[in-house]
């Protein structure tokens, strides 16, 4: 690394110490590395001579007797405490700024307000575009698991917009009305303003003390002589006010260090417990979007492309990894660069925005029928049973009742299923008799695919639910159905006269 | 670095030369452990404008300093002392 990077390192991981103490040592190792280069060393060894940086902070931060829990990470309460003060203390510094400028400022600065409020509305339109085709896909394809996942998506969407809101507005502000001093000040202000109020009040009482003794010591040495001289000057120089000051205040923080440390590790604790909440949904979510990914890949090996969902696809994904990488790093109390954050953010919601329109132009004139796809194989078999032995016949819901008197006292089932779907059986049960559709069921995951392939290719879609479920028709004369129906109705249910009606046109199977 | 001191008030880039042809460390811990003795007391540090560059600051020894310099000299004497006895009468 070369010599600045070196010392904003230094800087940053030195931050805990008094602003004065801080340049002072970051002056003598720029200094080092300025006469090293000077004998002739270049920028980057020299550097590198100094040793590990890591170890400069422990040492440095040791003489000063702060413990080594400081000197490279930051609780994540710290981080969070700091970022919040931060956030106060830039809300008061722009209140300030506005208070100072005249009418028309002020109202130039509104409309920039109000059109920052503006551009956050916009952005919410691309997140509920996600927000419902996400909600669309697991609706489709994953019937049961699929309302858990919708509400992890649409509660990770949620709290991720209203993150990245806030963060949007606070930036903006930031870097539109102060000055890069002024968020220097309001960073350093908050972090020792008060101990500074304190302890002036202390060390100026102490000082006047501390100034008489000194003089009667001087008075005394001067009349014992030489040796004394130096020991009284010695004394004096220790006890001069600001030395007071110091160590009073390097006592008072390090009995401060000393009880924070465990309120700081409850709140430590409890925030992280926050994190890990989020993390999971969050862990899911990537791993959910990086298998969406491979199946995108999937389908352009096999010569489907879509742009809109890939890149839609895209951009989740990479977000996801980040969000996960993010709360990873905070739940490590390891620090995160504002820029990476607002970043890959923004590469995110480009992605997602560009998708999403393209997708929505894509897919605007695709076909949605509620019916199984056509042409697919379909196999059937048939049982008959006496009527009396099943007065109850059939509870399934796709049961087609056929008259046809030849039947007598017989009822005849049969089943018609697709063959590569499932493999139904009838089974008899008491007075009833019940299709078993979970027997020997296959999932044929290639077929399903061709399907799907054919059904993207033409931009059409089907409810693939249906492949799953056989229908049923049951032959059987007036005479048993008028006694099924009698059946039915004595057992306080209603018959549902539609089974006998003829569904063909609205047949749900082709 | 006590003794180096001692001798001659140094300054940083200075002292930390002298500590590197005596002893083998990384330099960037020089510094650090500078920054001790003068929290201690036992240095002090004076800062010197030059002509030919920036203003230096260069370090003295205290009165506090130069006492535990002794004391720490007497220690490395006993302890080289007893050593050296060990060993003597170990030969014999």
């Amino acid at each position: 690394m070369n010599k600045n990077e070196f010392i904003e390192s230094l800087r940053k991981r030195l931050d805990i110490l008094e602003q004065s103490e801080i340049d002072d040592i970051v002056s003598e190792y720029s200094e080092h590395i300025d006469e090293k280069v000077k004998s002739g060393v270049s920028e980057e060894k020299a550097v590198k001579d100094l040793g590990s940086i890591d170890e400069i902070v422990s040492e440095t931060l040791a003489a000063y007797k702060i413990k080594d829990r400081y000197s490279g990470n930051r609780d994540a309460t710290d981080a969070i405490g700091r970022a919040f003060s931060q956030f106060v203390g830039v809300l008061a510094k722009v209140l300030d700024n506005i208070s100072k400028k005249n009418g028309k400022d002020i109202f130039k600065i509104l409309i920039e307000i109000f059109l920052i409020f503006l551009l956050i509305m916009i952005l919410k339109i691309p997140v509920e575009i996600l927000k419902g085709f996400g909600s669309g896909i697991f609706m489709l394809l994953f019937p049961p698991v699929g309302n858990i996942l919708n509400f992890i998506w649409v509660f990770v969407i949620e709290i991720s917009y209203f993150v990245i809101a806030i963060v949007m507005l606070f930036t903006i502000i930031k870097n539109r009305y102060l000055t890069k001093d002024e968020i220097d000040e309001i960073k350093r202000s908050f972090s020792d303003k008060d101990v500074k109020v304190g302890m002036s009040k202390i060390s100026d009482e102490l000082a006047d003390n501390i100034e008489e003794i000194g003089e009667d010591f001087k008075e005394a040495a001067k009349e014992i002589g030489t040796e004394f001289k130096v020991a009284a000057d010695e004394i004096r120089k220790e006890f001069t006010p600001r030395k007071v000051e110091e160590a009073m205040r390097k006592q008072k923080v390090e009995s401060e260090r000393e009880n924070d440390n465990i309120i700081l590790g409850v709140f430590d604790t409890i925030a992280k417990i926050f994190l890990l909440l989020f993390t999971i949904p969050t862990f899911f979510m990537m791993i959910g979007f990086i298998i969406a990914f491979g199946f995108m890949i999937v389908l352009i090996v096999n010569g489907i492309v879509f742009i809109g969902p890939f890149l839609v696809i895209i951009g989740l994904m990479s977000f996801s990894i980040f969000l996960f990488e993010l709360m990873v790093k905070l739940l490590q109390s390891k620090r995160i660069s504002a820029g990476k954050i607002i970043g890959s953010i923004v590469a995110a919601f480009i992605l997602i925005g560009v998708g999403s329109a393209l997708t929505a132009g894509e897919f605007a004139f695709a076909d949605y029928t509620n019916k199984a796809p056509a042409g697919i194989e379909t196999n059937s078999f048939e049982k008959t049973y006496e009527y009396e032995d099943v007065p109850g016949l059939l509870d399934y819901y796709s049961t087609k009742y056929i008259i046809d008197d030849e039947m007598g006292t017989e009822v005849k089932v049969e089943v018609i299923y697709y063959k590569d779907f499932s493999n139904p059986t009838l089974v008899r049960s008491s007075n009833y008799i019940n299709v078993d559709i979970y027997n020997n069921a296959s999932y044929k995951g290639r077929k399903l695919f061709k399907i799907l392939k054919n059904d993207l290719q033409d931009k059409t879609f089907h409810n693939y639910s249906l492949l799953y479920k056989p229908w049923v028709n049951v032959y059987l004369s007036q005479e048993s159905y008028d006694a099924y129906r009698e059946y039915i109705e004595s057992q306080g249910r209603y018959f549902h006269e539609d089974n006998l009606e003829y569904y063909n046109d609205e047949h749900i199977y082709n | 670095m006590l003794v180096i001191v001692d001798q001659k008030d140094r300054y940083g880039y200075e002292l930390v030369e002298e500590v590197s042809k005596i002893v083998d460390v990384n330099e960037g811990t020089i510094y650090p452990i500078l920054k001790r003795l003068t929290n201690e007391r036992y240095f002090e540090s004076y800062l010197v404008e030059s002509t030919e560059g920036p203003t230096r600051k260069y370090y003295r020894m205290t009165v506090a300093g130069k006492r535990h310099k002794d004391e720490l000299l007497q220690e490395w004497q006993n302890f080289e002392s007893s050593v050296n006895e060990f060993i003597k009468g170990s030969e014999s």
